[in-house]
This record gives structure tokens, sequence and C-alpha cells, in this order.
């Protein structure tokens, strides 16, 4: 092999060697996330009808909005439909694990909470479901990230994350936005 | 390495250096802040 080739050998060499290393940093960044701290992609596979979503199962009228469960799980069910969010404000506790779960019964929408890692695409069909803890109290906006038509721009609803002492469920265990 | 001048790979190290320090920069410090999702 003449010298000058050679030496070009050498470079690509290490600069495949450098690719291999940035690869390698974030690859191993991105699993002690997952690992350490518990940062997943939300990756929930539940199908549902959008059809009948309104009319029967959890995705109704009376059940949407922030319940806590008997064993003191917080879930909170919420509709993304163009160009609204069903409820259009959420309370939820700061420093608990909570559940967001979404359906649309018309296009596709995303969500993200502004501030935080939530962030999820909101497929009609599929049921899309995100765990986190919130450790910050106050209202955090959460627009509709996925061009839905020409309402778009208006689609955003509230997160209203409390204190522990401010998050009171009613006999029922929900929790509004509006004093009822 | 005559074919290929040292400023060149300097240049090209800066760029993917700076690239990447950005990059974990915006992890350290922005997304594992943000918490835990799953």
């Amino acid at each position: 092999m003449p010298i000058a080739e050679e030496g070009i050998v050498r470079s690509e060499l290490r600069w495949a060697a450098i690719s291999i290393g940035v690869v390698s940093v974030i690859m191993l960044a991105i699993i002690y996330a997952g690992l350490v701290h518990h940062i997943n992609p939300p990756s929930n596979i539940e199908t549902i009808d959008s059809k009948t979503l309104h009319l029967t199962g959890e995705f109704t009228e009376p059940n949407l909005g922030t319940r806590v469960a008997a064993d003191g799980q917080v879930t909170s069910r919420i509709v993304a439909t163009q160009f609204t969010f069903n409820p259009r404000c959420i309370v939820l506790p700061a420093n608990r694990p909570v559940t967001l779960r979404f359906a649309t019964p018309d296009v596709i929408h995303g969500i993200l909470v502004t501030g935080t890692n939530v962030n999820t695409m909101i497929i009609p069909g599929y049921v899309s479901q995100v765990h986190t803890v919130f450790t910050r109290t106050g209202d955090l906006l959460m627009p509709c990230h996925e061009y839905c038509g020409l309402g778009h721009s208006e689609m955003a609803a509230t997160v209203r994350v409390v204190a522990a002492s401010e998050f009171k469920p009613d006999a029922q265990g929900r929790v509004s936005c509006d004093p009822r | 390495m005559r074919e290929v001048p040292r400023g060149a790979f300097a240049l090209a190290a800066l760029t993917v250096g700076l690239l990447l320090a950005g990059w974990l920069l915006v992890y350290f410090f922005v997304f594992l802040p943000r918490g835990m999702v799953s």
C-alpha cells in the first residue's frame, strides 16, 4: 500500500473510532437514564374502540379527570378531540406516582406537559398511558403537539400540580379544578 | 497525514466535540432533572 493511502486509511480508522466512541457515550447515557432514573419512552399497547369510547367504558364523561383508586393510585383520564381536551384542566398531586391515560375519538393528537418529560402521541384506536411523578407545583401547560386540524393551535389543557396537603379527593375519589 | 491536513482534523474534532458537549449539557441539565416517565 502506498504511503499516502496508508495515511488516509489510518485517519479513516481514527474517525471510525471517534464515531463509535460518541455513539457509545450517548447509548450509555440513555441506558443510565432508563435504569437509574426510570426515564423510558411510554410504551403502552392497549386498544380501544374510537367509535364508542364516549358511550361505554373508562372514557365516558363521568370517568374523565383525576380519580384516586381505593389502593391510592392516582389516575387521570383525558379525551383529546378536535380541538379541545376533556377535561381542559386536571389536578394532580406533587411527589406521588400518577398515571395519565389518553384516548381520542377522531384524529392523531399528541401531548406534552411543559417542563417535564411527559410526552406522548394519542392515536385513534389506542390508549396512551404515561406514568410520572411531578416534582414542582403550579399550573403546567399541556398543548396538543401534533397538528390535528385548523383549530390545533387553540388546543391546550392545564395540568395543575398541587402539594399533597392541597390534594383533596371527594367521596368518590375525584379531584377537579373547579370547586363543586 | 500529508493527504489529510491536520487543520481539517482539528476543525472536525472541535465541531463534533461541541455537538457532543451540547447534547450532554441538555441531557444533564434539562432531561434528567425533568424526572421519571414511563
